[in-house]
């Protein structure tokens, strides 16, 4: 029989409607919604969670706090936590030989937690993890064509020569192997389609990085959930950027040169 | 040491600066570098991934046109709206107490970058030895005021009420060269395009890349061409009464003959030789670089005080060697 892994396919899909719905919001009112909107929720959210039976949730906060979250009816409620900055949401379940762990970094809004999200990535939430080596930062986000590093951390250890596998929503699968400082860098699949010009007209997409490691007979199996994001570079021409700078440095030095003349006339 | 004088300190501090702000979180660390740019907003640029810090404009434009337009616009407490700009002008307050417009003069990155570039044409022999004429001067100087208004408060402001697309949320970024210049020096390209998924971003994207050639190729003859628009000189000047650092003149008969402190200007500011009544003569252009301290031949005629007390006064000794300094750097009899 296949294992059914954890899988946060619909708790993404609530995550992303949800956020989603303030861009559209705002779009009925008017406004075009802020990309930004996609990474950082302030309200409630109400989630879904496949395969959960069994499984225990678990929301670290950025001051290194944790609340467990209670599965109802198979979907969970991410309190307000009113702290700033990255979150992360760890669902983990064991079975005889063999112990899962789900986890994904959320940014949400509130008060300044006072802490860096490097203590939240550092801090062993599991036995085996793959952390985002860095978490994008504000103002940026995984996009397509990028790479971006994971470390693999394996009883607080980094984890060398294992197979991470990257797969999106949208169909695509990548393999990566840790080097010996856990390190796998990925490019990020740009593999969206109808792309339409405009951050804020493409829904990101879903994507998916595993790895399984055995050790004294169990099993351990790791997934680290994200968004990601079209490739801007599909809207932002980077030759006719060069051409207007070009034309900028030719005016500065048009009037540089009269300034010159006029100067010397002057003088 | 006899070769150090204020100019070369401020470059030092210029360079350490400029150093931290584009480089920062190589040194205060990737996340450390998030943690304080939300405690502590000073001039830096968001958009740069390496950066220590954020530039004041960033949150000024954000939270008028993310926080304050849209409580406003559904009509949400206005003081709870206003509570994070507030907060923001407050750190900027509290630095700029501290270091009043020295700033532009001793901190800014952009700042740095055009001096640099000056130094370049002026070895280069581009430099022009004529300041910028005094009408063009009277013309450009409402500009930084303008920006100020409409890029940093007036356009996100509206954003966030909705009568604009988001390319304006953040319109003055999208036009300022430290984007460009900040995220190229830390390696990345990722700011450098045209955006052309709207009209808007456009507009914004082609005026940034034509403002930044036409900043570095008139940076070569013409002294701080950008800093004469920048709303941040703008945003300096309405608090220049609170700083703790001015720039004191005590005229005599002699000043309106001599002129020095204007030609040593980078800023071309007249009235530090004209200004005969005020002793205050931090004007809104002066990004107290003390350069017309330096080559002020009366002495204790110009002064950099800090809270009342002189830190450096015009000497006549001290401008005789900062003379010999300046024209061994340019190889020319001109002194400025």
């Amino acid at each position: 029989m296949q294992r059914q892994f954890l899988t946060w396919s619909i708790l993404s899909l609530l995550l992303l409607t949800a956020s989603g719905w303030c861009a559209e919001h705002g779009k009925g009112s008017g406004r075009e919604g802020d990309g930004s909107s996609h990474r950082r929720g302030g309200g409630e959210q109400r989630l879904m969670l496949a395969n959960a039976d069994g499984a225990s949730i678990r929301l670290w906060k950025p001051d290194l706090t944790s609340t467990v979250l209670e599965v109802q009816h198979g979907s969970i409620a991410i309190p307000k936590t009113g702290m700033d900055s990255y979150h992360a949401l760890v669902a983990t379940r064991s079975w005889s030989n063999l112990e899962e762990t789900l986890i994904r970094y959320e940014s949400l809004r509130g008060k300044p937690s006072g802490h860096s999200p490097a203590e939240l990535v550092a801090l062993p939430k599991s036995t085996f993890e793959i952390v985002p080596d860095p978490i994008p930062r504000e103002h940026y986000r995984y996009l397509g064509n990028h790479s971006w590093s994971f470390l693999l951390r394996f009883q607080n250890a980094p984890l060398g020569d294992v197979t991470v596998t990257l797969t999106t929503g949208n169909g695509t699968r990548l393999e990566g192997k840790s080097d010996r400082n856990g390190r796998v860098t990925f490019t990020i699949p740009d593999d969206f389609l109808g792309v339409m010009p405009g951050r804020s007209n493409n829904k990101p997409g879903e994507m998916w990085l595993t790895a399984e490691h055995q050790d004294s007979g169990i099993t351990y199996h790791t997934t680290l959930s994200a968004a990601y994001f079209v490739d801007p570079a599909h809207w932002q021409s980077k030759s006719l950027a060069a051409v207007v700078f070009a034309v900028g440095l030719l005016a500065g030095g048009i009037v540089g040169r009269m300034r010159k003349q006029n100067g010397e006339k002057s003088a | 040491m006899k070769s150090l004088n204020l100019s070369i300190l401020r470059k030092l501090v210029q360079l350490a600066a400029f150093l931290f702000l584009v480089y920062g979180s190589v040194i205060v660390g990737y996340y450390t570098a998030d943690k304080l740019s939300v405690a502590f907003p000073a001039l830096s640029c968001a958009y740069n991934f390496q950066t220590a810090d954020y530039c004041t404009l960033i949150p000024f434009q954000h939270q008028l046109a993310h926080r304050l337009g849209s409580i406003v616009a559904s009509g949400g407490n206005l003081l709870i709206g206003m509570l994070p700009t507030l907060v923001t002008l407050g750190t900027f307050v509290l630095l700029f107490i501290i270091l009043n417009k020295a700033f532009c003069g001793w901190i800014c990155p952009v700042g740095t970058f055009q001096e640099v570039l000056h130094m370049l044409g002026t070895k280069l022999g581009l430099r022009q030895r004529t300041n910028v004429a005094s009408g063009l001067r009277q013309r450009l100087r409402p500009v930084k005021w303008l920006i100020l208004l409409f890029l940093v408060f007036i356009f996100p402001l509206l954003t966030g009420l909705g009568y604009f697309g988001h390319d304006f949320g953040d319109p003055f970024c999208k036009i300022c060269p430290s984007r460009l210049m900040s995220s190229l020096f830390s390696g990345s390209a990722d700011q450098f395009h045209v955006d052309t998924a709207t009209s808007g971003a456009m507009v914004l994207t082609i005026t940034a890349d034509f403002l930044f050639g036409l900043v570095i190729a008139l940076s070569l003859t013409t002294r701080q061409p950008f800093c004469r628009i920048c709303p941040m000189l703008a945003l300096h000047a309405v608090f220049r009464k609170l700083g703790l650092l001015r720039l004191i003149k005590n005229g005599t008969e002699r000043c309106e003959k001599c002129g020095l402190c204007v030609k040593a200007c980078p800023m071309d500011i007249e009235e530090i030789q004209t200004e005969m009544n005020r002793r205050d003569v931090t004007f809104e252009d002066c990004t107290l670089c003390g350069r017309c301290v330096e080559f002020c031949p009366e002495q204790g005629v110009l002064q950099l005080k800090y809270v009342g007390l002189p830190v450096f006064a015009s000497d006549p000794q001290y401008f005789k060697q900062r003379n010999q300094a300046q024209k061994r750097w340019q190889g020319k009899q001109d002194a400025s």
